[in-house]
């Protein structure tokens, strides 16, 4: 076992298959499409609202593995959400590439990342998914004026 | 000299520090004899050049003057005011972009290899924003070769510019740059080669290929970062305007007008990379002195290797050229189910360099409807043990990627 080898646990190699799952949403209230400037991968994410809340998070993942697995994770954690508690993810999600913060609550599955945090060259393929998802939700947030 | 006794001649790789270097095709390990050369200069011949008249200006500028010589030289060139230095190959490409450029009006066609580096499409594309030049793509078969056929078809009475890779970074096709320029030649046409990847794979002789512009970069022929080379025809700088002003570029200046130098020092504004390029000048003198046909037999071989371990794994396929022939022994290939990035990081921990990614060439994975490529290049000290240690490595990660 060689220290990198840590990245491509179990845990994670079980999320990116479920990767192959995502598609598109039907009635999707917004969609956004994010670029990994280093190597061209390319997640899109599409989210379905009820009200305040997330009924369904879906999309397109070209990627490396852990890119897939953060998308499948965050397509499994957030419905039945709120926009806060997906907001919340998306800190946790950098919180946890930033200093190794662990992850709670509904988003304690991201700690199967926890082992990138020391490979700082890979945190853009971890947070290329929640950089999409910010910017969906930033497309049907209220803004100001 | 025989390839191991070569490989002693650069201290990463006999210290080992550098492990099982096979990303040749980003960037070169640097020689010993460069190190010693730019140590020399820096530590008892450090002064400005082109212009100090006490003794060591002048053994400066005599030093940096003989690095033009011998890139020169290793360019077939016989003329070395036709070497500019500059920061790298993107540089010169972009100096070109804005010198040659400032000629080109609005409707002027430039022909652009779809095997290109980003660094020699963005130029051209900032040109057509400026100027209103028209890019067209001259596309390359499925094995990556530019395909001359198509060359006739592009070329009008408004094409003033071909410019192509020498070799792709991505798949190793050598480009017949000879054919090229010879379609171009009595039309108007100017052809720019971009030659980062084969200066390292040894000299090369401007003048047999015919070309106008040759362009090269010190951190991939075993020298120094910060530091490359444009290469022009003698009447072709000639006719350019500079691209930056200030310091040695200038022939007179007054608040009313200022007259240029001559080339090359009208395109070589402020101080240059002074050590970097006679640290090159090393560079190019080193592999001047060096058995070619030896070395080029030695890569073929461990290339022909590296073909057969892959193709045996049964999930990879090679995006470029399948033989030996008419290529560099830079080997992309993907894995099925395997990411290029994932195999970097877990080759890597295994003290195997390579590259993973787009290589910034995006628009050739796009031609092969791919978005990322596993690459190992090798170049001129790497040996049999370097290809063992691949195949183990990556037998290893892809047990882990499973």
């Amino acid at each position: 076992m060689n220290g990198a080898d840590d990245i491509y646990d179990a845990r994670i190699k079980e999320l990116a298959a479920k990767a192959r799952d995502l598609g598109p949403v039907e009635h999707a209230d917004c969609r956004h499409e994010a670029d990994n400037f280093l190597c061209g991968d390319r997640v899109t994410v599409e989210v379905e609202r009820d009200g305040d809340r997330i009924k369904a998070l879906g999309g397109k993942v070209r990627g490396c593995l852990l890119t897939q697995a953060a998308a499948a994770l965050a397509a499994q954690a957030a419905p039945g959400l709120d926009v806060a508690g997906l907001m919340n993810g998306i800190e946790q999600a950098k919180a946890l590439m930033a200093d190794g913060t662990p992850a709670t609550g509904a988003w304690e599955g991201l700690n199967a990342f926890t082992p990138v945090h020391d490979a700082r060259h890979r945190h853009d393929c971890v947070l290329l998914p929640f950089q999409a998802l910010a910017a969906c939700l930033d497309q049907t947030e209220p803004r100001d004026g | 000299m025989p390839v191991l006794s070569l490989r002693d001649q650069f201290p990463s790789l006999a210290s080992g520090l550098a492990g099982t270097y096979l990303d040749n095709a980003a960037m070169t390990q640097i020689a010993g004899p460069v190190l010693a050369r730019m140590a020399a200069f820096e530590t008892g011949g450090r002064a400005n050049v082109k212009r100090g008249i006490y003794p060591l200006a002048t053994q400066a500028t005599a030093a940096f003057e003989g690095a033009r010589a011998a890139l020169a030289r290793y360019l077939g060139a016989g003329n070395p005011n036709e070497v500019v230095f500059t920061s790298g190959a993107t540089a010169a490409i972009n100096l070109v972009a804005q010198g040659f450029g400032a000629g080109l009006a609005a409707g002027d066609e430039i022909i652009i290899g779809e095997a290109e580096h980003h660094a020699n499409i963005v130029p051209w594309q900032m040109l057509r924003d400026r100027a209103g030049v028209v890019l067209k793509v001259l596309p390359v078969d499925d094995a990556g070769h530019p395909r001359l056929d198509a060359l006739d078809d592009l070329m009008t009475a408004r094409t003033r510019l071909i410019t192509v890779t020498h070799a792709s970074n991505v798949t190793g096709a050598v480009t017949d740059v000879a054919a090229i320029c010879d379609k171009a030649r009595g039309k108007g046409v100017r052809v720019l080669v971009d030659g980062a990847q084969m200066a390292a794979h040894g000299p090369v002789d401007v003048v047999a290929l015919g070309c106008d512009f040759y362009v090269v970069t010190g951190h991939k022929m075993f020298g120094p970062t910060g530091v490359g080379v444009l290469w022009a025809r003698a009447e072709v700088l000639d006719g350019m305007t500079p691209f930056m002003g200030g310091g040695e570029m200038i022939r007179r200046v007054t608040f009313a007008e200022t007259t240029y130098a001559p080339p090359p020092h009208r395109f070589e504004a402020g101080t240059p990379p002074v050590t970097q390029a006679v640290g090159l000048g090393a560079a190019a003198d080193m592999l001047l002195g060096l058995d070619w046909p030896e070395i080029r037999a030695q890569e073929q071989v461990l290339f022909g290797i590296l073909m057969e371990r892959l193709a045996a794994l049964g999930r990879v396929t090679v995006i470029g050229p399948g033989g030996n022939a008419r290529r560099l022994p830079i080997l992309s290939f993907t894995v099925t189910d395997a990411h290029p990035h994932d195999i970097c990081e877990l080759m890597g921990a295994r003290g195997i360099a390579l590259r993973g990614g787009h290589h910034c060439a995006q628009p050739l994975m796009d031609r092969f409807g791919i978005e990322a490529t596993t690459r190992a290049s090798l170049a001129l000290y790497n040996v049999q043990g370097d290809i063992d240690a691949f195949t183990d490595a990556l037998d290893e990660t892809l047990k882990v990627l499973a």
